[in-house]
């Protein structure tokens, strides 16, 4: 089943346009609002034949473009991507349907052309990348990615011992003696967490992925296919049960820091055991709206993600040992000139 | 925003390690003086004749002149050749320090005694009244005599011992001995603002690639979270008993004070 959404007026293909929010023909300027729409609803809904558009091998379905008839390059994930051949965005509904279909999208508010500046004015910055990197001189590739995540619901319920110390200290002499006193600190607790993310993609990397964090969840919209016009998007490679230990790892240590935030008055405490039980309420399938950048540096790429909805970047940009080491000895040189100062105000030796 | 943040954390923890490092302030000593009427406030007294030159007598009186003119701080040096090391010559120390703190009136003195007996000798330095003392504290003395004076007495040069003596004594009176810590050491100070740098650095270059931003209360349900119960009992006590830094007794002011002594060398 794909999916290609055509302006009713021109009958060129349509785009998502993170921008406005609409579905917008690039050829005659015609906006179609998504909202409200039916996933299949208004559009066409195209059958492939049977006998030449789709087949199935190893676990790889080709399609068919509706536009110029080539076959659609995809994976056994794809589930939108445009066509190599004419451009026309694809999207392929029988991926996004059933078991497969997300619950959520957030979709992208910021555009190539804002991604590109964002990026560019983050290599900029990039202090300790080489020169020629930060000029961004060849950018290889930027691409609107859905990817896929669950957004987890969890309880948390459980009971956390701590210990607790006060101390106070008295002369004694020629000592000075400090008296702490140690107590149990036992706390039960029942916490709630909404909407922890973990991508659900293999191909992407769990830690680029978790920097991309937070979302603007105010965003989170029922998922509707046209919201992947123009974009590449992939299904899930991992089932929220699968994903669930990571959550659970989480859960256990936002728990830890809930016990230790609730316990006040002393000046040091440690958790010493707990006992927490944590379980899942339910995890929503969503789509993420993910800038991949793929930059080009001396023969080797770099792949850089972007949050296509708040702009934060994440990825190894190079480092360059020389420029490191100039701020060691730059920022050392300044922290000890600093020190030398506040001895002499104080009316120590100068040398 | 989020790099701000950050930097205003390096920067304050920054200023807080520079400022734990130089919290241990005080107030100079100020020297307390008072004039003598009868007895000398400073003089070699050689009853060893160690130094026999005139000139050079003159010279190490004019040191001590100097010393005394500037921090009010007595300054005595006495010699015999009655002791040794061999010998028991604290109890002349003793008596030694008796006897002039009768003669004087003096609050603060500094008094070195050397003993030199068949090619054996002894020397300490001690310090009395609340200036004196702390700026040449024990520590002090100990390293004035092996520093600079060793070379000179083992050489039996009590000349040049002795002027190095004053010379010490002049320096140290006006180094306060707060800032013997290794705290106020150049290179100390060197080595630890390039550690610090290191690691605000390496905190900076490991956050090159972005950050986790996210904390326990991001995702939290806060109005379907709470403590169901808790209860905080008491169990025991630890005691530690840290000694204080060499600190000298007495207060600033008045007769008393306090008593440092370095000595009962012999080489």
């Amino acid at each position: 089943m794909v999916i290609q959404y055509k302006c009713p007026d021109c009958g060129a293909d349509m785009t998502f346009d993170a921008g406005s929010g609409k579905l917008h023909c690039d050829s005659c300027g015609h906006e179609e609002v998504i909202e409200g729409a039916q996933s299949d609803g208004e559009f066409r809904n195209v059958e492939p034949e049977e006998n030449t558009a789709t087949f199935e091998d190893e676990n790889v379905v080709q399609y068919q473009c509706q536009n110029c008839g080539a076959v659609v390059i995809s994976n056994k994930d794809t589930t939108a991507t445009t066509c190599s051949f004419c451009g026309s965005p694809v999207i392929l509904g029988d991926r996004l349907s059933g078991s497969l279909a997300p619950t959520k999208v957030i979709p992208f508010t910021i555009s190539k052309e804002q991604a590109n500046e964002i990026f560019r004015k983050w290599c900029k910055h990039a202090r300790f990348s080489p020169k020629e990197f930060r000029m961004v001189a060849k950018l290889k590739e930027i691409t609107g990615m859905y990817v896929p995540f669950w957004l987890f619901d969890t309880i948390g319920q459980g009971d956390a011992m701590a210990e607790g110390t006060r101390s106070s200290s008295h002369e004694e002499g020629d000592y000075t003696v400090t008296e702490t006193r140690h107590y149990d600190v036992y706390r039960q607790i029942d916490t709630t967490y909404l909407k922890i993310p973990a991508d659900a993609s293999e191909k992407m990397a769990d830690d680029l992925m978790d920097r991309l964090e937070p979302f603007d969840y105010d965003e989170l919209k029922t998922f509707n296919t046209p919201y992947l016009a123009g974009y590449l998007s992939e299904k899930y490679n991992y089932t929220d049960k699968e994903l669930f230990p990571r959550i659970k790892a989480r859960v256990h240590e936002y728990m830890e820091d809930y016990v230790r935030d609730s316990i006040n008055g002393f000046e040091t405490v440690s958790i010493e055991n707990t006992n927490f039980n944590i379980s899942e309420i339910k995890a929503d399938y969503t789509l993420m709206p993910v800038w991949m950048v793929y930059y080009q540096y001396e023969n080797a790429e770099y792949t850089f993600a972007l949050n296509g909805q708040t702009g934060k970047i994440a990825g190894h940009p190079p480092i360059q040992k020389s420029i490191v080491a100039g701020y060691v000895i730059g920022l050392g040189l300044i922290i000890f000139i600093v020190f030398r100062i506040i001895s002499i105000l104080m009316g120590g030796p100068v040398i | 925003m989020i790099k701000n943040n950050l930097k205003i954390k390096l920067v304050l923890s920054f200023i807080a390690i520079a400022l734990s490092f130089f919290v241990f302030t005080g107030n100079a000593y100020a020297a307390d003086a008072s004039s003598s009427e009868s007895y000398p406030s400073y003089g070699l007294i050689d009853e060893g004749a160690l130094v026999t030159d005139a000139t050079q007598q003159d010279e190490i009186n004019n040191e001590l002149k100097g010393i005394y003119d500037k921090y009010k701080v007595s300054v005595y040096i006495y010699t015999t050749t009655e002791v040794g090391m061999s010998d028991d010559y604290d109890g002349v120390v003793q008596s030694l320090h008796s006897e002039l703190k009768g003669l004087t009136n003096e609050d603060n003195m500094v008094i070195l005694f050397i003993g030199y007996k068949e090619n054996d000798h002894v020397y300490q330095i001690d310090s009395y009244g609340s200036f004196a003392s702390n700026y040449i504290s024990s520590s002090r003395a100990k390293l004035i005599k092996s520093e600079h004076m060793q070379t000179y007495m083992v050489n039996g040069d009590f000349y040049n011992a002795e002027l190095q003596f004053t010379d010490r004594v002049s320096y140290y009176l006006s180094q306060n001995p707060q800032f013997d810590t290794i705290f106020f050491k150049w290179w100390f100070q060197l080595i630890i603002a390039f550690v610090i740098s290191g690691i605000i650095i390496a905190v900076m270059v490991s956050g090159a690639g972005g950050k986790v931003t996210t904390t326990s209360r991001t995702y939290l349900d806060g109005s379907h979270s709470k403590v169901l119960s808790g209860f905080e009992r008491y169990t025991h006590t630890t005691v530690t008993r840290v000694k204080h830094e060499s600190r000298s007794g007495g207060g600033g002011g008045g007769g008393g004070g306090g008593h440092s002594s370095s000595g009962g060398s012999s080489f």
